[in-house]
């Protein structure tokens, strides 16, 4: 059984739902913040996803930062050093999901060779108020070569599929170095 | 108000000793309150006191003037009179007042109790002569009273007995009256006394006819009495004819005779006995369950003796088969004549049921006719109806039974006769006694042969099964080895790739060995890095513990973290006003209807355009 330690930062606007994301997939859909509750700065969580098929376990430190302009000198700090990142916008928020794109542009920005990233739509419970169509996620997202996926924290759907995928994605990324690596050794 | 008047014009308070008055006349004023004992409950203000009217002298002298004081009453009684009004006067008061004046002055007189008591003695004389007379009358009438109570008695029961009868009449007439039947019962009845006196005069004349036959009989008793008394007269007169030795010869044959008479009834009686002990004994063999059983056996033995004495006759007349077959047939047709006897029997009984059938009917007619004569016949005729119907029920029952033992005797001998021809046939051909005893073993030989060969056959089937089922397991094995031969293939490879290895057994212990010491010294590294990081570790925590100390002590951040709060909890409600005003936002959209509305009124302008232009056209 393989350990691999991932950091994962997560941004997006405020009041996307990023707390709630990250609360329902580390609670395992347990526990969902009913009341709003500003994030301040950032928060740290740790959470275990098994690969079984390979036989690996992916231990993620997911930094859940803040979206407001108030920490903007706080966030490059915090994600110097991570991995891989999280980009959520709310599918019944035109101006998030246009917000999205400058949070992509700063991490890639701070952090020159990532592992990977996803963008995430948020709130895909609300069908009647969605102004994000699914398409104009999935655009942005190729644009920037990232998974897209949508869900609800609210209900619980989809909710681990992205930490799943990022997972994988490590798990490759580093699989692969590993090879680099040992081409490397054996040249 | 009354006891003030009571105590004024009572006789009785005109003799109250004189003491009273002066004591109450010496009173005045406060000091002659009353108390209770001196008719107290008047109020002192009721009336002036005696002892200060005018009247009332202080010197007065004592008795004789008490009546005069007393006189003055009517004044003191005509002060109250005032008051009268208010009373009610039936119950007391003034008429009561006259009265007892009026007494008063009755008193006084001698004469008047003496003309009182005159005139009241003679009340009373009368009074005891009106008694007597009354007590005579009573007697008197007591003593009518005695016989007029005899008298009623005998009325009474008369009266009872005529109730009784009126009751009876009463019940007859309500029947008469109410039933409508009872004239139908009556003549019901009247019907049943002539049927009981026509009976009755059937029955006297059969009793005559009865004592006439009696009669009858009795002559003809006393005509052959007669006759015996003459044909003794006549024996007694031939024994006096005959001579001496036959005399006596008749005697000694008279007197055995006599002996033998007697000894009849002697064996009669021992007979009889004897019949009683064959009875008892029957009856107690009848009781034991052992004893009746040898009893039917023995009959059953006797029977089979008899049967056997019938079949040892019958043998021994062996008839040949010829005259067996007649005899058969002989008594095939007895049977059968016996068949159509019966056959005949039942059709006459038929007709003779049908012949009864019919007199019933005419009996029942007759019956309805005259029911009380001939009931009597009716009930035999119903009897004998019965009769013949259970014998009717019973004769179907019976004739089918015969019918089956006839078939059963007829079968029988139609086998008898089947196999006596068969017989008979075979008679000419049948083999010796040598030959059938070789015939025989042959046979037995041969069965013996049979069951070995059969016994051989199920064994080889046997084996036939087995050597099936393992050929089937030789087929699955090709498949098994195959595999097994693969695998041990692979194994001899792989072993092969390791023998290489193990050829070079120094080689691989050295590499082992080199090994083992890059992964000491990497572990030698490791855990001085462990420590390393320990150290820094908590050189680290330190630190972190006393900037968080600075922290802690630093006012600014203080405020930044109350700040924080404050935020948080307007970026909150401002959340909560966002949702709201979005939730609201979406409820108030006229956007569409909007769109709607102008894209309505632009067709309506494009219509309203082209109507123009027609018109001007």
């Amino acid at each position: 059984m393989r350990l691999l330690r991932c950091r994962l930062a997560v941004l997006g606007e405020s009041a996307v739902g990023k707390t709630a994301l990250i609360q329902m997939f580390k609670s395992e859909g347990a526990h969902y913040p009913k009341n709003y509750i500003m994030t301040l700065a950032a928060e740290f969580h740790s959470k275990t996803v098994q690969i079984r098929e390979k036989d690996t376990s992916v231990e993620f430190y997911v930094m859940d930062l803040s979206g407001k302009g108030l920490y903007d000198s706080l966030r490059r700090q915090v994600l110097e050093g991570t991995s891989m990142f999280i980009v959520v916008y709310d599918v019944t928020n035109e101006e998030s999901f246009k917000m999205a794109e400058k949070w992509i542009d700063e991490y890639n920005a701070v952090v020159s060779n990532s592992v990977g990233g996803a963008l995430i739509g948020n709130k895909s419970d609300l069908e009647e108020r969605i102004e994000v169509k699914t398409q104009r996620g999935q655009d942005l997202a190729r644009e920037h070569n990232l998974a897209f996926f949508e869900c609800s924290a609210l209900r619980g759907t989809e909710v681990e599929t992205p930490f799943n995928w990022l997972a994988n994605a490590f798990l490759n990324a580093y699989e692969d170095k590993m090879k680099l690596y040992a081409s490397l050794d054996k040249s | 108000m009354s006891l003030q008047l009571d105590g004024c014009l009572t006789p009785l308070s005109a003799e109250r000793p004189p003491s009273a008055r002066p004591g109450s006349a010496a009173r005045n004023g406060p000091s002659g309150a009353p108390s209770p004992s001196q008719g107290g409950a008047r109020p002192p203000s009721g009336r002036p006191q005696s002892g200060m009217r005018p009247g009332s002298a202080a010197g007065r002298p004592g008795t004789g003037a008490q009546r005069p004081g007393s006189a003055m009453r009517p004044g003191t009684n005509g002060m109250n009179l005032g008051n009268v009004g208010n009373r009610n006067v039936l119950s007391q008061g003034l008429g009561r007042t006259a009265t007892k004046t009026g007494m008063a002055r009755t008193v006084t007189d001698r004469n008047y109790y003496v003309g009182e008591l005159r005139v009241r003695i003679g009340e009373l004389n009368g009074e005891i002569e009106k008694m007597s007379s009354e007590i005579e009358q009573f007697e008197r009438d007591n003593q009518s009273a005695i016989q007029l109570q005899k008298s009623i008695d005998d009325v009474t029961e008369e009266v009872e007995a005529l109730q009784g009868q009126l009751k009876d009449y009463n019940l007859l007439l309500d029947r008469l009256h109410t039933s409508t039947s009872s004239e139908l019962e009556v003549e019901q009845l009247r019907e049943q006394a002539n049927d009981l006196k026509k009976s009755n005069e059937v029955e006297r004349r059969k009793a005559d006819q009865i004592f006439t036959e009696r009669n009858a009989k009795e002559n003809q008793i006393a005509e052959i009495e007669e006759q015996v008394h003459h044909i003794q007269q006549d024996m007694e007169r031939q024994l006096g004819e005959l001579n001496q030795s036959d005399r006596e010869n008749y005697g000694h044959l008279k007197a055995e005779n006599s002996r033998l008479i007697t000894d009849i009834a002697e064996y009669q009686a021992g007979i009889d006995q004897v019949a009683e002990e064959i009875k008892k004994l029957q009856n107690e063999l009848r009781l034991d369950p052992s004893k009746q059983k040898n009893l039917t056996l023995h009959d059953e033995l006797r029977q089979l003796q008899k049967q056997k004495a019938e079949l040892e006759e019958e043998t021994s007349n062996k008839l040949s088969i010829p005259e067996e077959i007649e005899k058969l047939t002989h008594k095939v047709k007895a049977t059968n004549a016996e068949v159509q006897t019966i056959e005949s029997n039942i059709s006459t009984v038929l007709e003779a049921l049908n012949k009864l059938r019919e007199d019933i009917s005419n009996v029942e007619k007759n019956m309805a006719e005259s029911k009380s004569e001939r009931a009597e016949k009716f009930r035999d005729l119903v009897k004998k109806d019965k009769d013949m119907t259970e014998f009717m029920e019973q004769y179907e029952s019976e004739r089918s039974q015969l019918m089956e033992e006839n078939a059963k005797v007829e079968y029988l001998i139609q086998t008898a006769l089947e196999t006596a021809s068969k017989y008979v046939g075979a008679e000419h051909s049948l083999p010796s006694a040598d030959m059938v005893n070789q015939m025989r073993e042959d046979a037995t030989f041969k069965e013996d042969q049979l069951t070995s060969s059969q016994q051989t056959a199920e064994r080889l089937k046997h084996e036939l099964d087995q050597r099936r089922s393992e050929l089937d397991k030789m087929a699955n094995l090709d498949g098994k080895i195959e595999e097994e031969m693969q695998g041990l293939k692979a194994k001899i490879a792989k072993m092969k790739e390791e023998l290489v290895n193990f050829n070079s057994i120094d080689t691989v212990k050295e590499s082992f060995e080199n090994n083992k010491k890059l992964q000491n010294q990497e572990k030698q590294v490791l855990s001085k890095r462990k420590e390393l990081i320990g150290q820094q570790n908590q050189v680290l925590s330190a630190n972190n513990d006393a900037k968080e100390r600075l922290l802690r002590e630093n006012e600014s951040h203080g405020q930044i973290e109350i700040l924080e709060k404050s935020l948080r909890h307007y970026e909150q409600n401002n959340f909560h006003i966002k949702e709201y005003i979005l939730a609201k936002g979406k409820e108030g959209d006229y956007k569409t209807i909007r769109d709607e509305v102008i894209k309505l009124t632009s067709d309506m302008n494009v219509q309203v355009n082209a109507g123009f232009s027609r018109m001007k056209l």
